[in-house]
């Protein structure tokens, strides 16, 4: 796993989702994990969205260190994104899903080992023969989470990871992005509705 | 940002050659095919067929048998359907179903022997018939054409029919509404859409049938364009008059298939689902035994000509069948339905991926409109311009196998575009995001992700391509030659020189491989 020194710098950033307009600016370094706060439909979503490459920005810039990232297609951005949904093909089962989060869908042994420890860390071990149909909501967004952490990706954008998980295993998961972060200097912006989290985990809290 | 989005078009498009290659190849065929039409090889259209009689008389008859086999399949679809899909009580309606497709991509000369071993000269049935009856004619190809098509209607009308919501039936009785007023009211409104574009497409394929017509029509007076296109062609060697003909079967069958086309959608290949054990209202007992009669009679009908071949083939001479180089023969016929199946499961999946690379709007409309056309365009149509065009320059003698394949996948291309269709619809619309964030590569999308998720469509489509192609006569007949026969011409030849046991034998032989291939690519899927 490279060891990321970057910074994701969004600049004067307008987005736009039907009649609301919203700008954003911030930094956000290195290791860092930033919560995105809000209700509902005030524009969290679109945000991801607009990092990601799914959404024009009508004005603005998004950096990342030297590199200009606002131009670039959506599979050209170093980004790895956990959407509210379709987060798991259906037709395949849990381990493929899993190894899709590398290159070619073929994983070294070590990144693989890493998936696995991670299965092992957050309880969802020994799934891996099965289809997505077959497992729990809770089960379902943690395997879709390790993927997309697990992806060499610097930018982590996470919209709301825990929404199906209980307390438990959303304490887990939490722990766990914080740690990967810590260890690989990937930076992650977080989607929830639960001021615990913020209080928990955030380097920084934007509330929209 | 809005030129990330050109970005992203153009270089999808860039890795969308075989897309290209295969719109390209369907333009190149169409434009020899036209070219030729158009007059552009030595051969002019023969215009003056214009004020022949005989040609008003072929122009009457084909559209005259075409009618009558619309309305005899769907008339007596009705009752049938309403049975299959309101009475609880019929056995084995499910298998009933599935023979029914079986019927509709059947080899159209395996009916044929069974037909002739029923009610031809010395049909088994065929005392019971009175002296004036005459298989060849009118007679037979309704006969044919009816066996061949109802069985298309009666799995659209039961799939409509089961459609209806168990509420809109309770509802009906709670509020005393039954008979006639329940018909109007729960029953018509599902069928009003389907009826006249059923009927249509029905009428498209009788008037554009042509093995049926060339084996039981009887002489000129009951020919169709299609055939006098092949009769202009192969016997008098006419290749004016076959322009002529050709360009007026372009024309009715292109104006048909636009008018139907926008009668209204159907489904026909979907299975049809068991009906859930919810609670159906009670029918008037004569209703009840009318529909099982239906049940019994057609079930009858649709069973007899193929079970009529089975002690027949047992008298035949094997012998005589090896002399004709019977495994050549079926190796053949192997090998060019498998070339056309897979040609046309390629240039669907190729075109479907330049279709679903481009934005919405008038690109995307242009490729599923050259995947469909072949629809528009009767084949015997892209034959004969092509091989008169090509004529002076390509042997078709050596040539021959790689139109018949060819033309044989663009045939089937529309149904596997169709069927194909919605699946990357719906993979698009789950999974485009995911891939955008993901993108695995190509290859790896295609390996681990896309044809997984289309594998089930893709056998299906697969095993239909292949059984239609297997049944060709129509390409067959421009392109081939006797030196190379197919199956279905190999049973024509055997019908036609009164040889019905080997006929049949060899019909058995063909049918078995189409039903092997459509049971061996369904299993595996389940």
């Amino acid at each position: 796993m490279p060891d990321w020194q970057v910074e994701l710098r969004v600049r004067q950033l307008a987005v736009r989702r039907g009649e609301l307009q919203r700008q954003y600016d911030f930094t956000v370094a290195s290791g860092e994990l930033l919560v995105l706060m809000g209700p509902s439909g005030s524009g969290k979503s679109s945000l991801l969205e607009c990092l990601g490459g799914f959404l024009p920005a009508d004005q603005g810039s998004i950096w990342l260190s030297e590199q200009r990232l606002d131009s670039l297609t959506p599979e050209q951005r170093p980004v790895s994104s956990l959407f509210q949904q379709y987060n798991l093909f259906e037709h395949v089962d849990v381990a493929t899903n899993l190894r899709l989060g590398f290159t070619r869908g073929s994983p070294t042994p070590l990144q693989w080992q890493k998936v696995e420890a991670a299965c092992e860390q957050l309880g969802v071990a020994g799934l891996e023969q099965r289809l997505p149909a077959e497992l729990s909501g809770g089960q379902r967004q943690r395997i879709a989470l390790i993927r997309t952490v697990l992806r060499e990706q610097p930018i982590l954008l996470l919209d709301e990871p825990f929404s199906a998980l209980d307390e438990h295993s959303r304490y887990l998961a939490g722990d766990w992005i914080g740690e990967c972060l810590k260890q690989t200097g990937q930076l992650a912006l977080l989607v929830t509705h639960q001021p615990l989290d913020a209080e928990r985990w955030a380097d920084q809290t934007l509330k929209i | 940002m809005l030129s990330a989005v050109n970005v992203t078009t153009a270089r999808r498009l860039g890795q969308q050659w075989p897309g290209l290659l295969s719109l390209g190849l369907i333009l190149l065929i169409s434009l020899l095919a036209f070219g030729a039409l158009a007059g552009w090889g030595r051969s002019d259209v023969a215009t003056e067929l214009w004020q022949e009689p005989w040609f008003w008389q072929l122009l009457r008859f084909s559209l005259w048998q075409a009618l009558l086999s619309a309305l005899f399949s769907v008339v007596l679809a009705l009752p049938l359907s309403r049975a299959l899909a309101l009475d609880s009580a019929l056995p084995g309606t499910e298998r009933f179903l599935s023979w029914c497709l079986l019927c509709f991509v059947m080899p159209s000369l395996i009916l044929i022997t069974g037909l002739v071993a029923l009610f031809g000269r010395s049909g088994l049935l065929t005392p019971w018939l009175g002296d004036s009856w005459r298989l060849y004619g009118l007679n037979g190809i309704l006969l044919a054409h009816v066996f061949l098509n109802l069985p298309f209607a009666v799995r659209v009308l039961t799939f409509q029919w089961r459609s209806i919501p168990p509420s809109a039936w309770k509802l009906a009785s709670q509020l005393g509404i039954t008979g006639w007023q329940r018909f109007r009211l729960v029953e018509w409104p599902v069928l009003q859409g389907v009826l006249p574009a059923v009927a249509g497409f029905i009428f498209l394929l009788c008037f554009n049938s042509f093995a049926v017509v060339l084996a039981l029509g009887g002489g000129p007076a009951a020919s169709t364009l299609e055939v006098a296109i092949y009769q202009a062609l192969k016997y008098d060697f006419n290749p004016s008059e076959a322009l002529f003909l050709a360009w007026v079967q372009l024309l009715l069958a292109g104006s048909i298939y636009l008018l139907f086309s926008r009668l209204g959608r159907f489904q026909w290949l979907a299975p049809v689902e068991a009906p859930q054990q919810h609670w159906l209202p009670r029918q008037p007992i004569w209703l009840i035994w009318g529909g099982r009669c239906s049940y019994l009679l057609i079930g009858l009908f649709l069973m007899l000509p193929v079970w009529v071949l089975v002690p027949l083939a047992f008298r035949a001479d094997i012998g005589f069948l090896l002399q004709t180089g019977l495994p050549g023969i079926i190796g053949r016929s192997l090998l060019l339905a498998c070339g056309a199946a897979l040609l046309s499961l390629l240039l669907s999946l190729s075109l479907l991926s330049l279709w679903r690379a481009l934005p919405q709007g008038f690109w995307r409309q242009g490729v599923a409109a050259a995947a469909l056309y072949p629809l528009i365009v009767p084949a015997m149509v892209l034959s004969v311009g092509l091989y008169i065009l090509l004529m002076p320059h390509l042997d078709w003698q050596v040539w021959g196998w790689l139109a018949i394949m060819l033309i044989n996948a663009l045939i089937a291309l529309p149904f596997a575009f169709q069927q194909l269709r919605p699946a990357v619809s719906n993979y698009q619309a789950s999974y485009a995001r995911l891939l955008a964030d993901l993108h695995p590569g190509r290859l790896t999308e295609w390996r681990l992700i896309y044809l997984p998720y289309l594998r089930p469509v893709l056998q299906r489509v697969l095993a239909i391509c292949f059984v239609l192609a297997l049944g060709d006569m129509s390409v067959f007949a421009i392109f081939g030659s006797d030196t190379w026969r197919t199956l279905p011409w190999l049973i024509y030849s055997l019908a036609g020189s009164y040889r019905v046991a080997e006929a049949a034998l060899a019909s058995l032989m063909l049918l078995f491989l189409a039903f092997a291939v459509l049971r061996w690519l369904e299993t595996r899927h389940a």
